[in-house]
């Protein structure tokens, strides 16, 4: 994805290369925005600018991991949507564009922040050094979101996408119903989860690093006579499954 | 010697660096008056060494910056609250309208939906938006009189 400033070109330039280091209200400073916490009834973050200077309010009630992404997507429409008259004010399905889609040039707006938001909190050049050597399991996902202070969602979406392993993770509502999907560049596009999971108070039931049947949840003819192993979390709205294919052999074939 | 002697040199050593293939450079290392590896490993941890060093002073910079930044803006923010009246506040802000090229859109609206029936409240906190984008300045008319 195409950004006006890279986020790792950002934190390089005041000095940023640790986790810990990464302070999103310095951050704004150094790119010209103020940032307010304070109560937001109707979104999780604003931003008003003119072509030089930007507030951002970031809605002070929410989960404070939260926050940081709402603030680290409204830094990403200022760097990237800047110019006279920018206004936005975003809510909570704002901040879970994940996809583009090709007719809603708003929601690519949004898709974009996100992808941002994501780069500035877990930047490649630090990312990388953390994942390397780690097993696709929540164990690893529950230990990047501590040490980057980020959502287990959005950690895991960035070590499926950054991971050299071939991993997908896999977005259920309660009913068992596909609501999204990552795969890395390493899986093949043929390689399908289901629209829809049969028994999902069964399958759904929380998991870390266990070795399945792959047609549990891959729907790709033949996915019967393979393994994988998967990873089951909830993040308080829906149920995620984390799907690592340790033996590449239904990659390979 | 000056610098850009020097500088000449480098280019001369980085020159005939890339036209000797990997065998060959490899074969000068431990050789007398070349690098020995103990050398070049020590050349590479006092370079990442300086590295590290600039890039912690940079972000220690920063965050001083950042730091002066936040006690002037409350220092501003203490001295300027009893000088200007709601009134004046607003004419203010119809003042900034006039110039719709540096007004942002979603205040102008603000001011449009609320400001006109809104409360002293509403009035306030555009103003104060307005005053921290730098489109108005608070303190224009203390300079006149």
């Amino acid at each position: 994805m195409r950004f006006k400033q890279q986020p790792d070109d950002i934190l390089k330039s005041i000095g940023i290369y640790e986790p810990e280091d990464i302070d999103l209200e310095l951050i704004a400073f150094s790119l010209n925005a103020d940032v307010k916490h304070v109560p937001l009834s109707d979104c999780e973050g604003s931003i008003i600018g003119t072509d030089t200077k930007a507030i951002i309010s970031i809605n002070d009630d929410a989960e404070p991991r939260r926050q940081r992404f709402s603030l680290g997507h409204e830094l990403g429409h200022w760097v990237n949507d800047r110019g006279k008259n920018l206004t936005y004010r975003c809510n909570a399905n704002d901040m879970r564009q994940r996809t583009i889609r090709k007719t809603d040039f708003r929601q690519q707006k949004e898709v974009r922040a996100n992808q941002f938001s994501a780069e500035l909190l877990m930047p490649n050049y630090i990312f990388n050094r953390y994942i390397d050597n780690l097993e696709i399991t929540i164990n690893a996902v529950s230990y990047l979101a501590n040490e980057f202070n980020m959502s287990r969602t959005s950690t895991a979406i960035r070590f499926v996408e950054k991971n050299s392993q071939p991993c997908m993770i896999v977005c259920w509502d309660k009913s068992g119903t596909r609501r999204w999907f990552r795969r890395n560049s390493i899986v093949p596009d043929y390689i399908w989860p289901h629209d829809k999971i049969i028994q999902p108070k069964i399958a759904l039931e929380s998991s870390n690093g266990v070795e399945v049947d792959a047609d549990k949840w891959i729907s790709t003819d033949g996915a019967e006579k393979f393994t994988l192993i998967e990873s089951v979390f909830y993040n308080g709205y829906d149920f995620l499954s984390l799907l690592w294919w340790k033996d590449e052999s239904q990659l390979v074939d | 010697m000056n610098l850009e002697f020097i500088k000449q040199i480098n280019e001369y050593v980085i020159e005939a660096i890339l036209e000797t293939d990997d065998h060959e450079s490899l074969a000068l290392i431990d050789q007398t008056n070349w690098p020995s590896k103990i050398d070049i490993n020590n050349a590479k941890a006092v370079i990442s060494q300086k590295i590290a060093a600039r890039q912690k002073q940079i972000l220690i910079q920063k965050r001083a910056e950042f730091q002066a930044y936040k006690i002037d803006k409350k220092n501003f923010q203490e001295t300027q609250k009893p000088n200007r009246t709601v009134t004046e506040m607003l004419s203010d802000i119809v003042k900034s309208m006039q110039n719709k090229d540096t007004l942002p859109e979603g205040l102008l609206m603000a001011f449009r939906e609320q400001g006109q029936g809104g409360s002293d409240d509403d009035i306030k906190k555009i103003w104060k938006k307005l005053v921290d984008l730098g489109v108005i300045n608070s303190n224009e008319d203390d300079k006149k009189s």
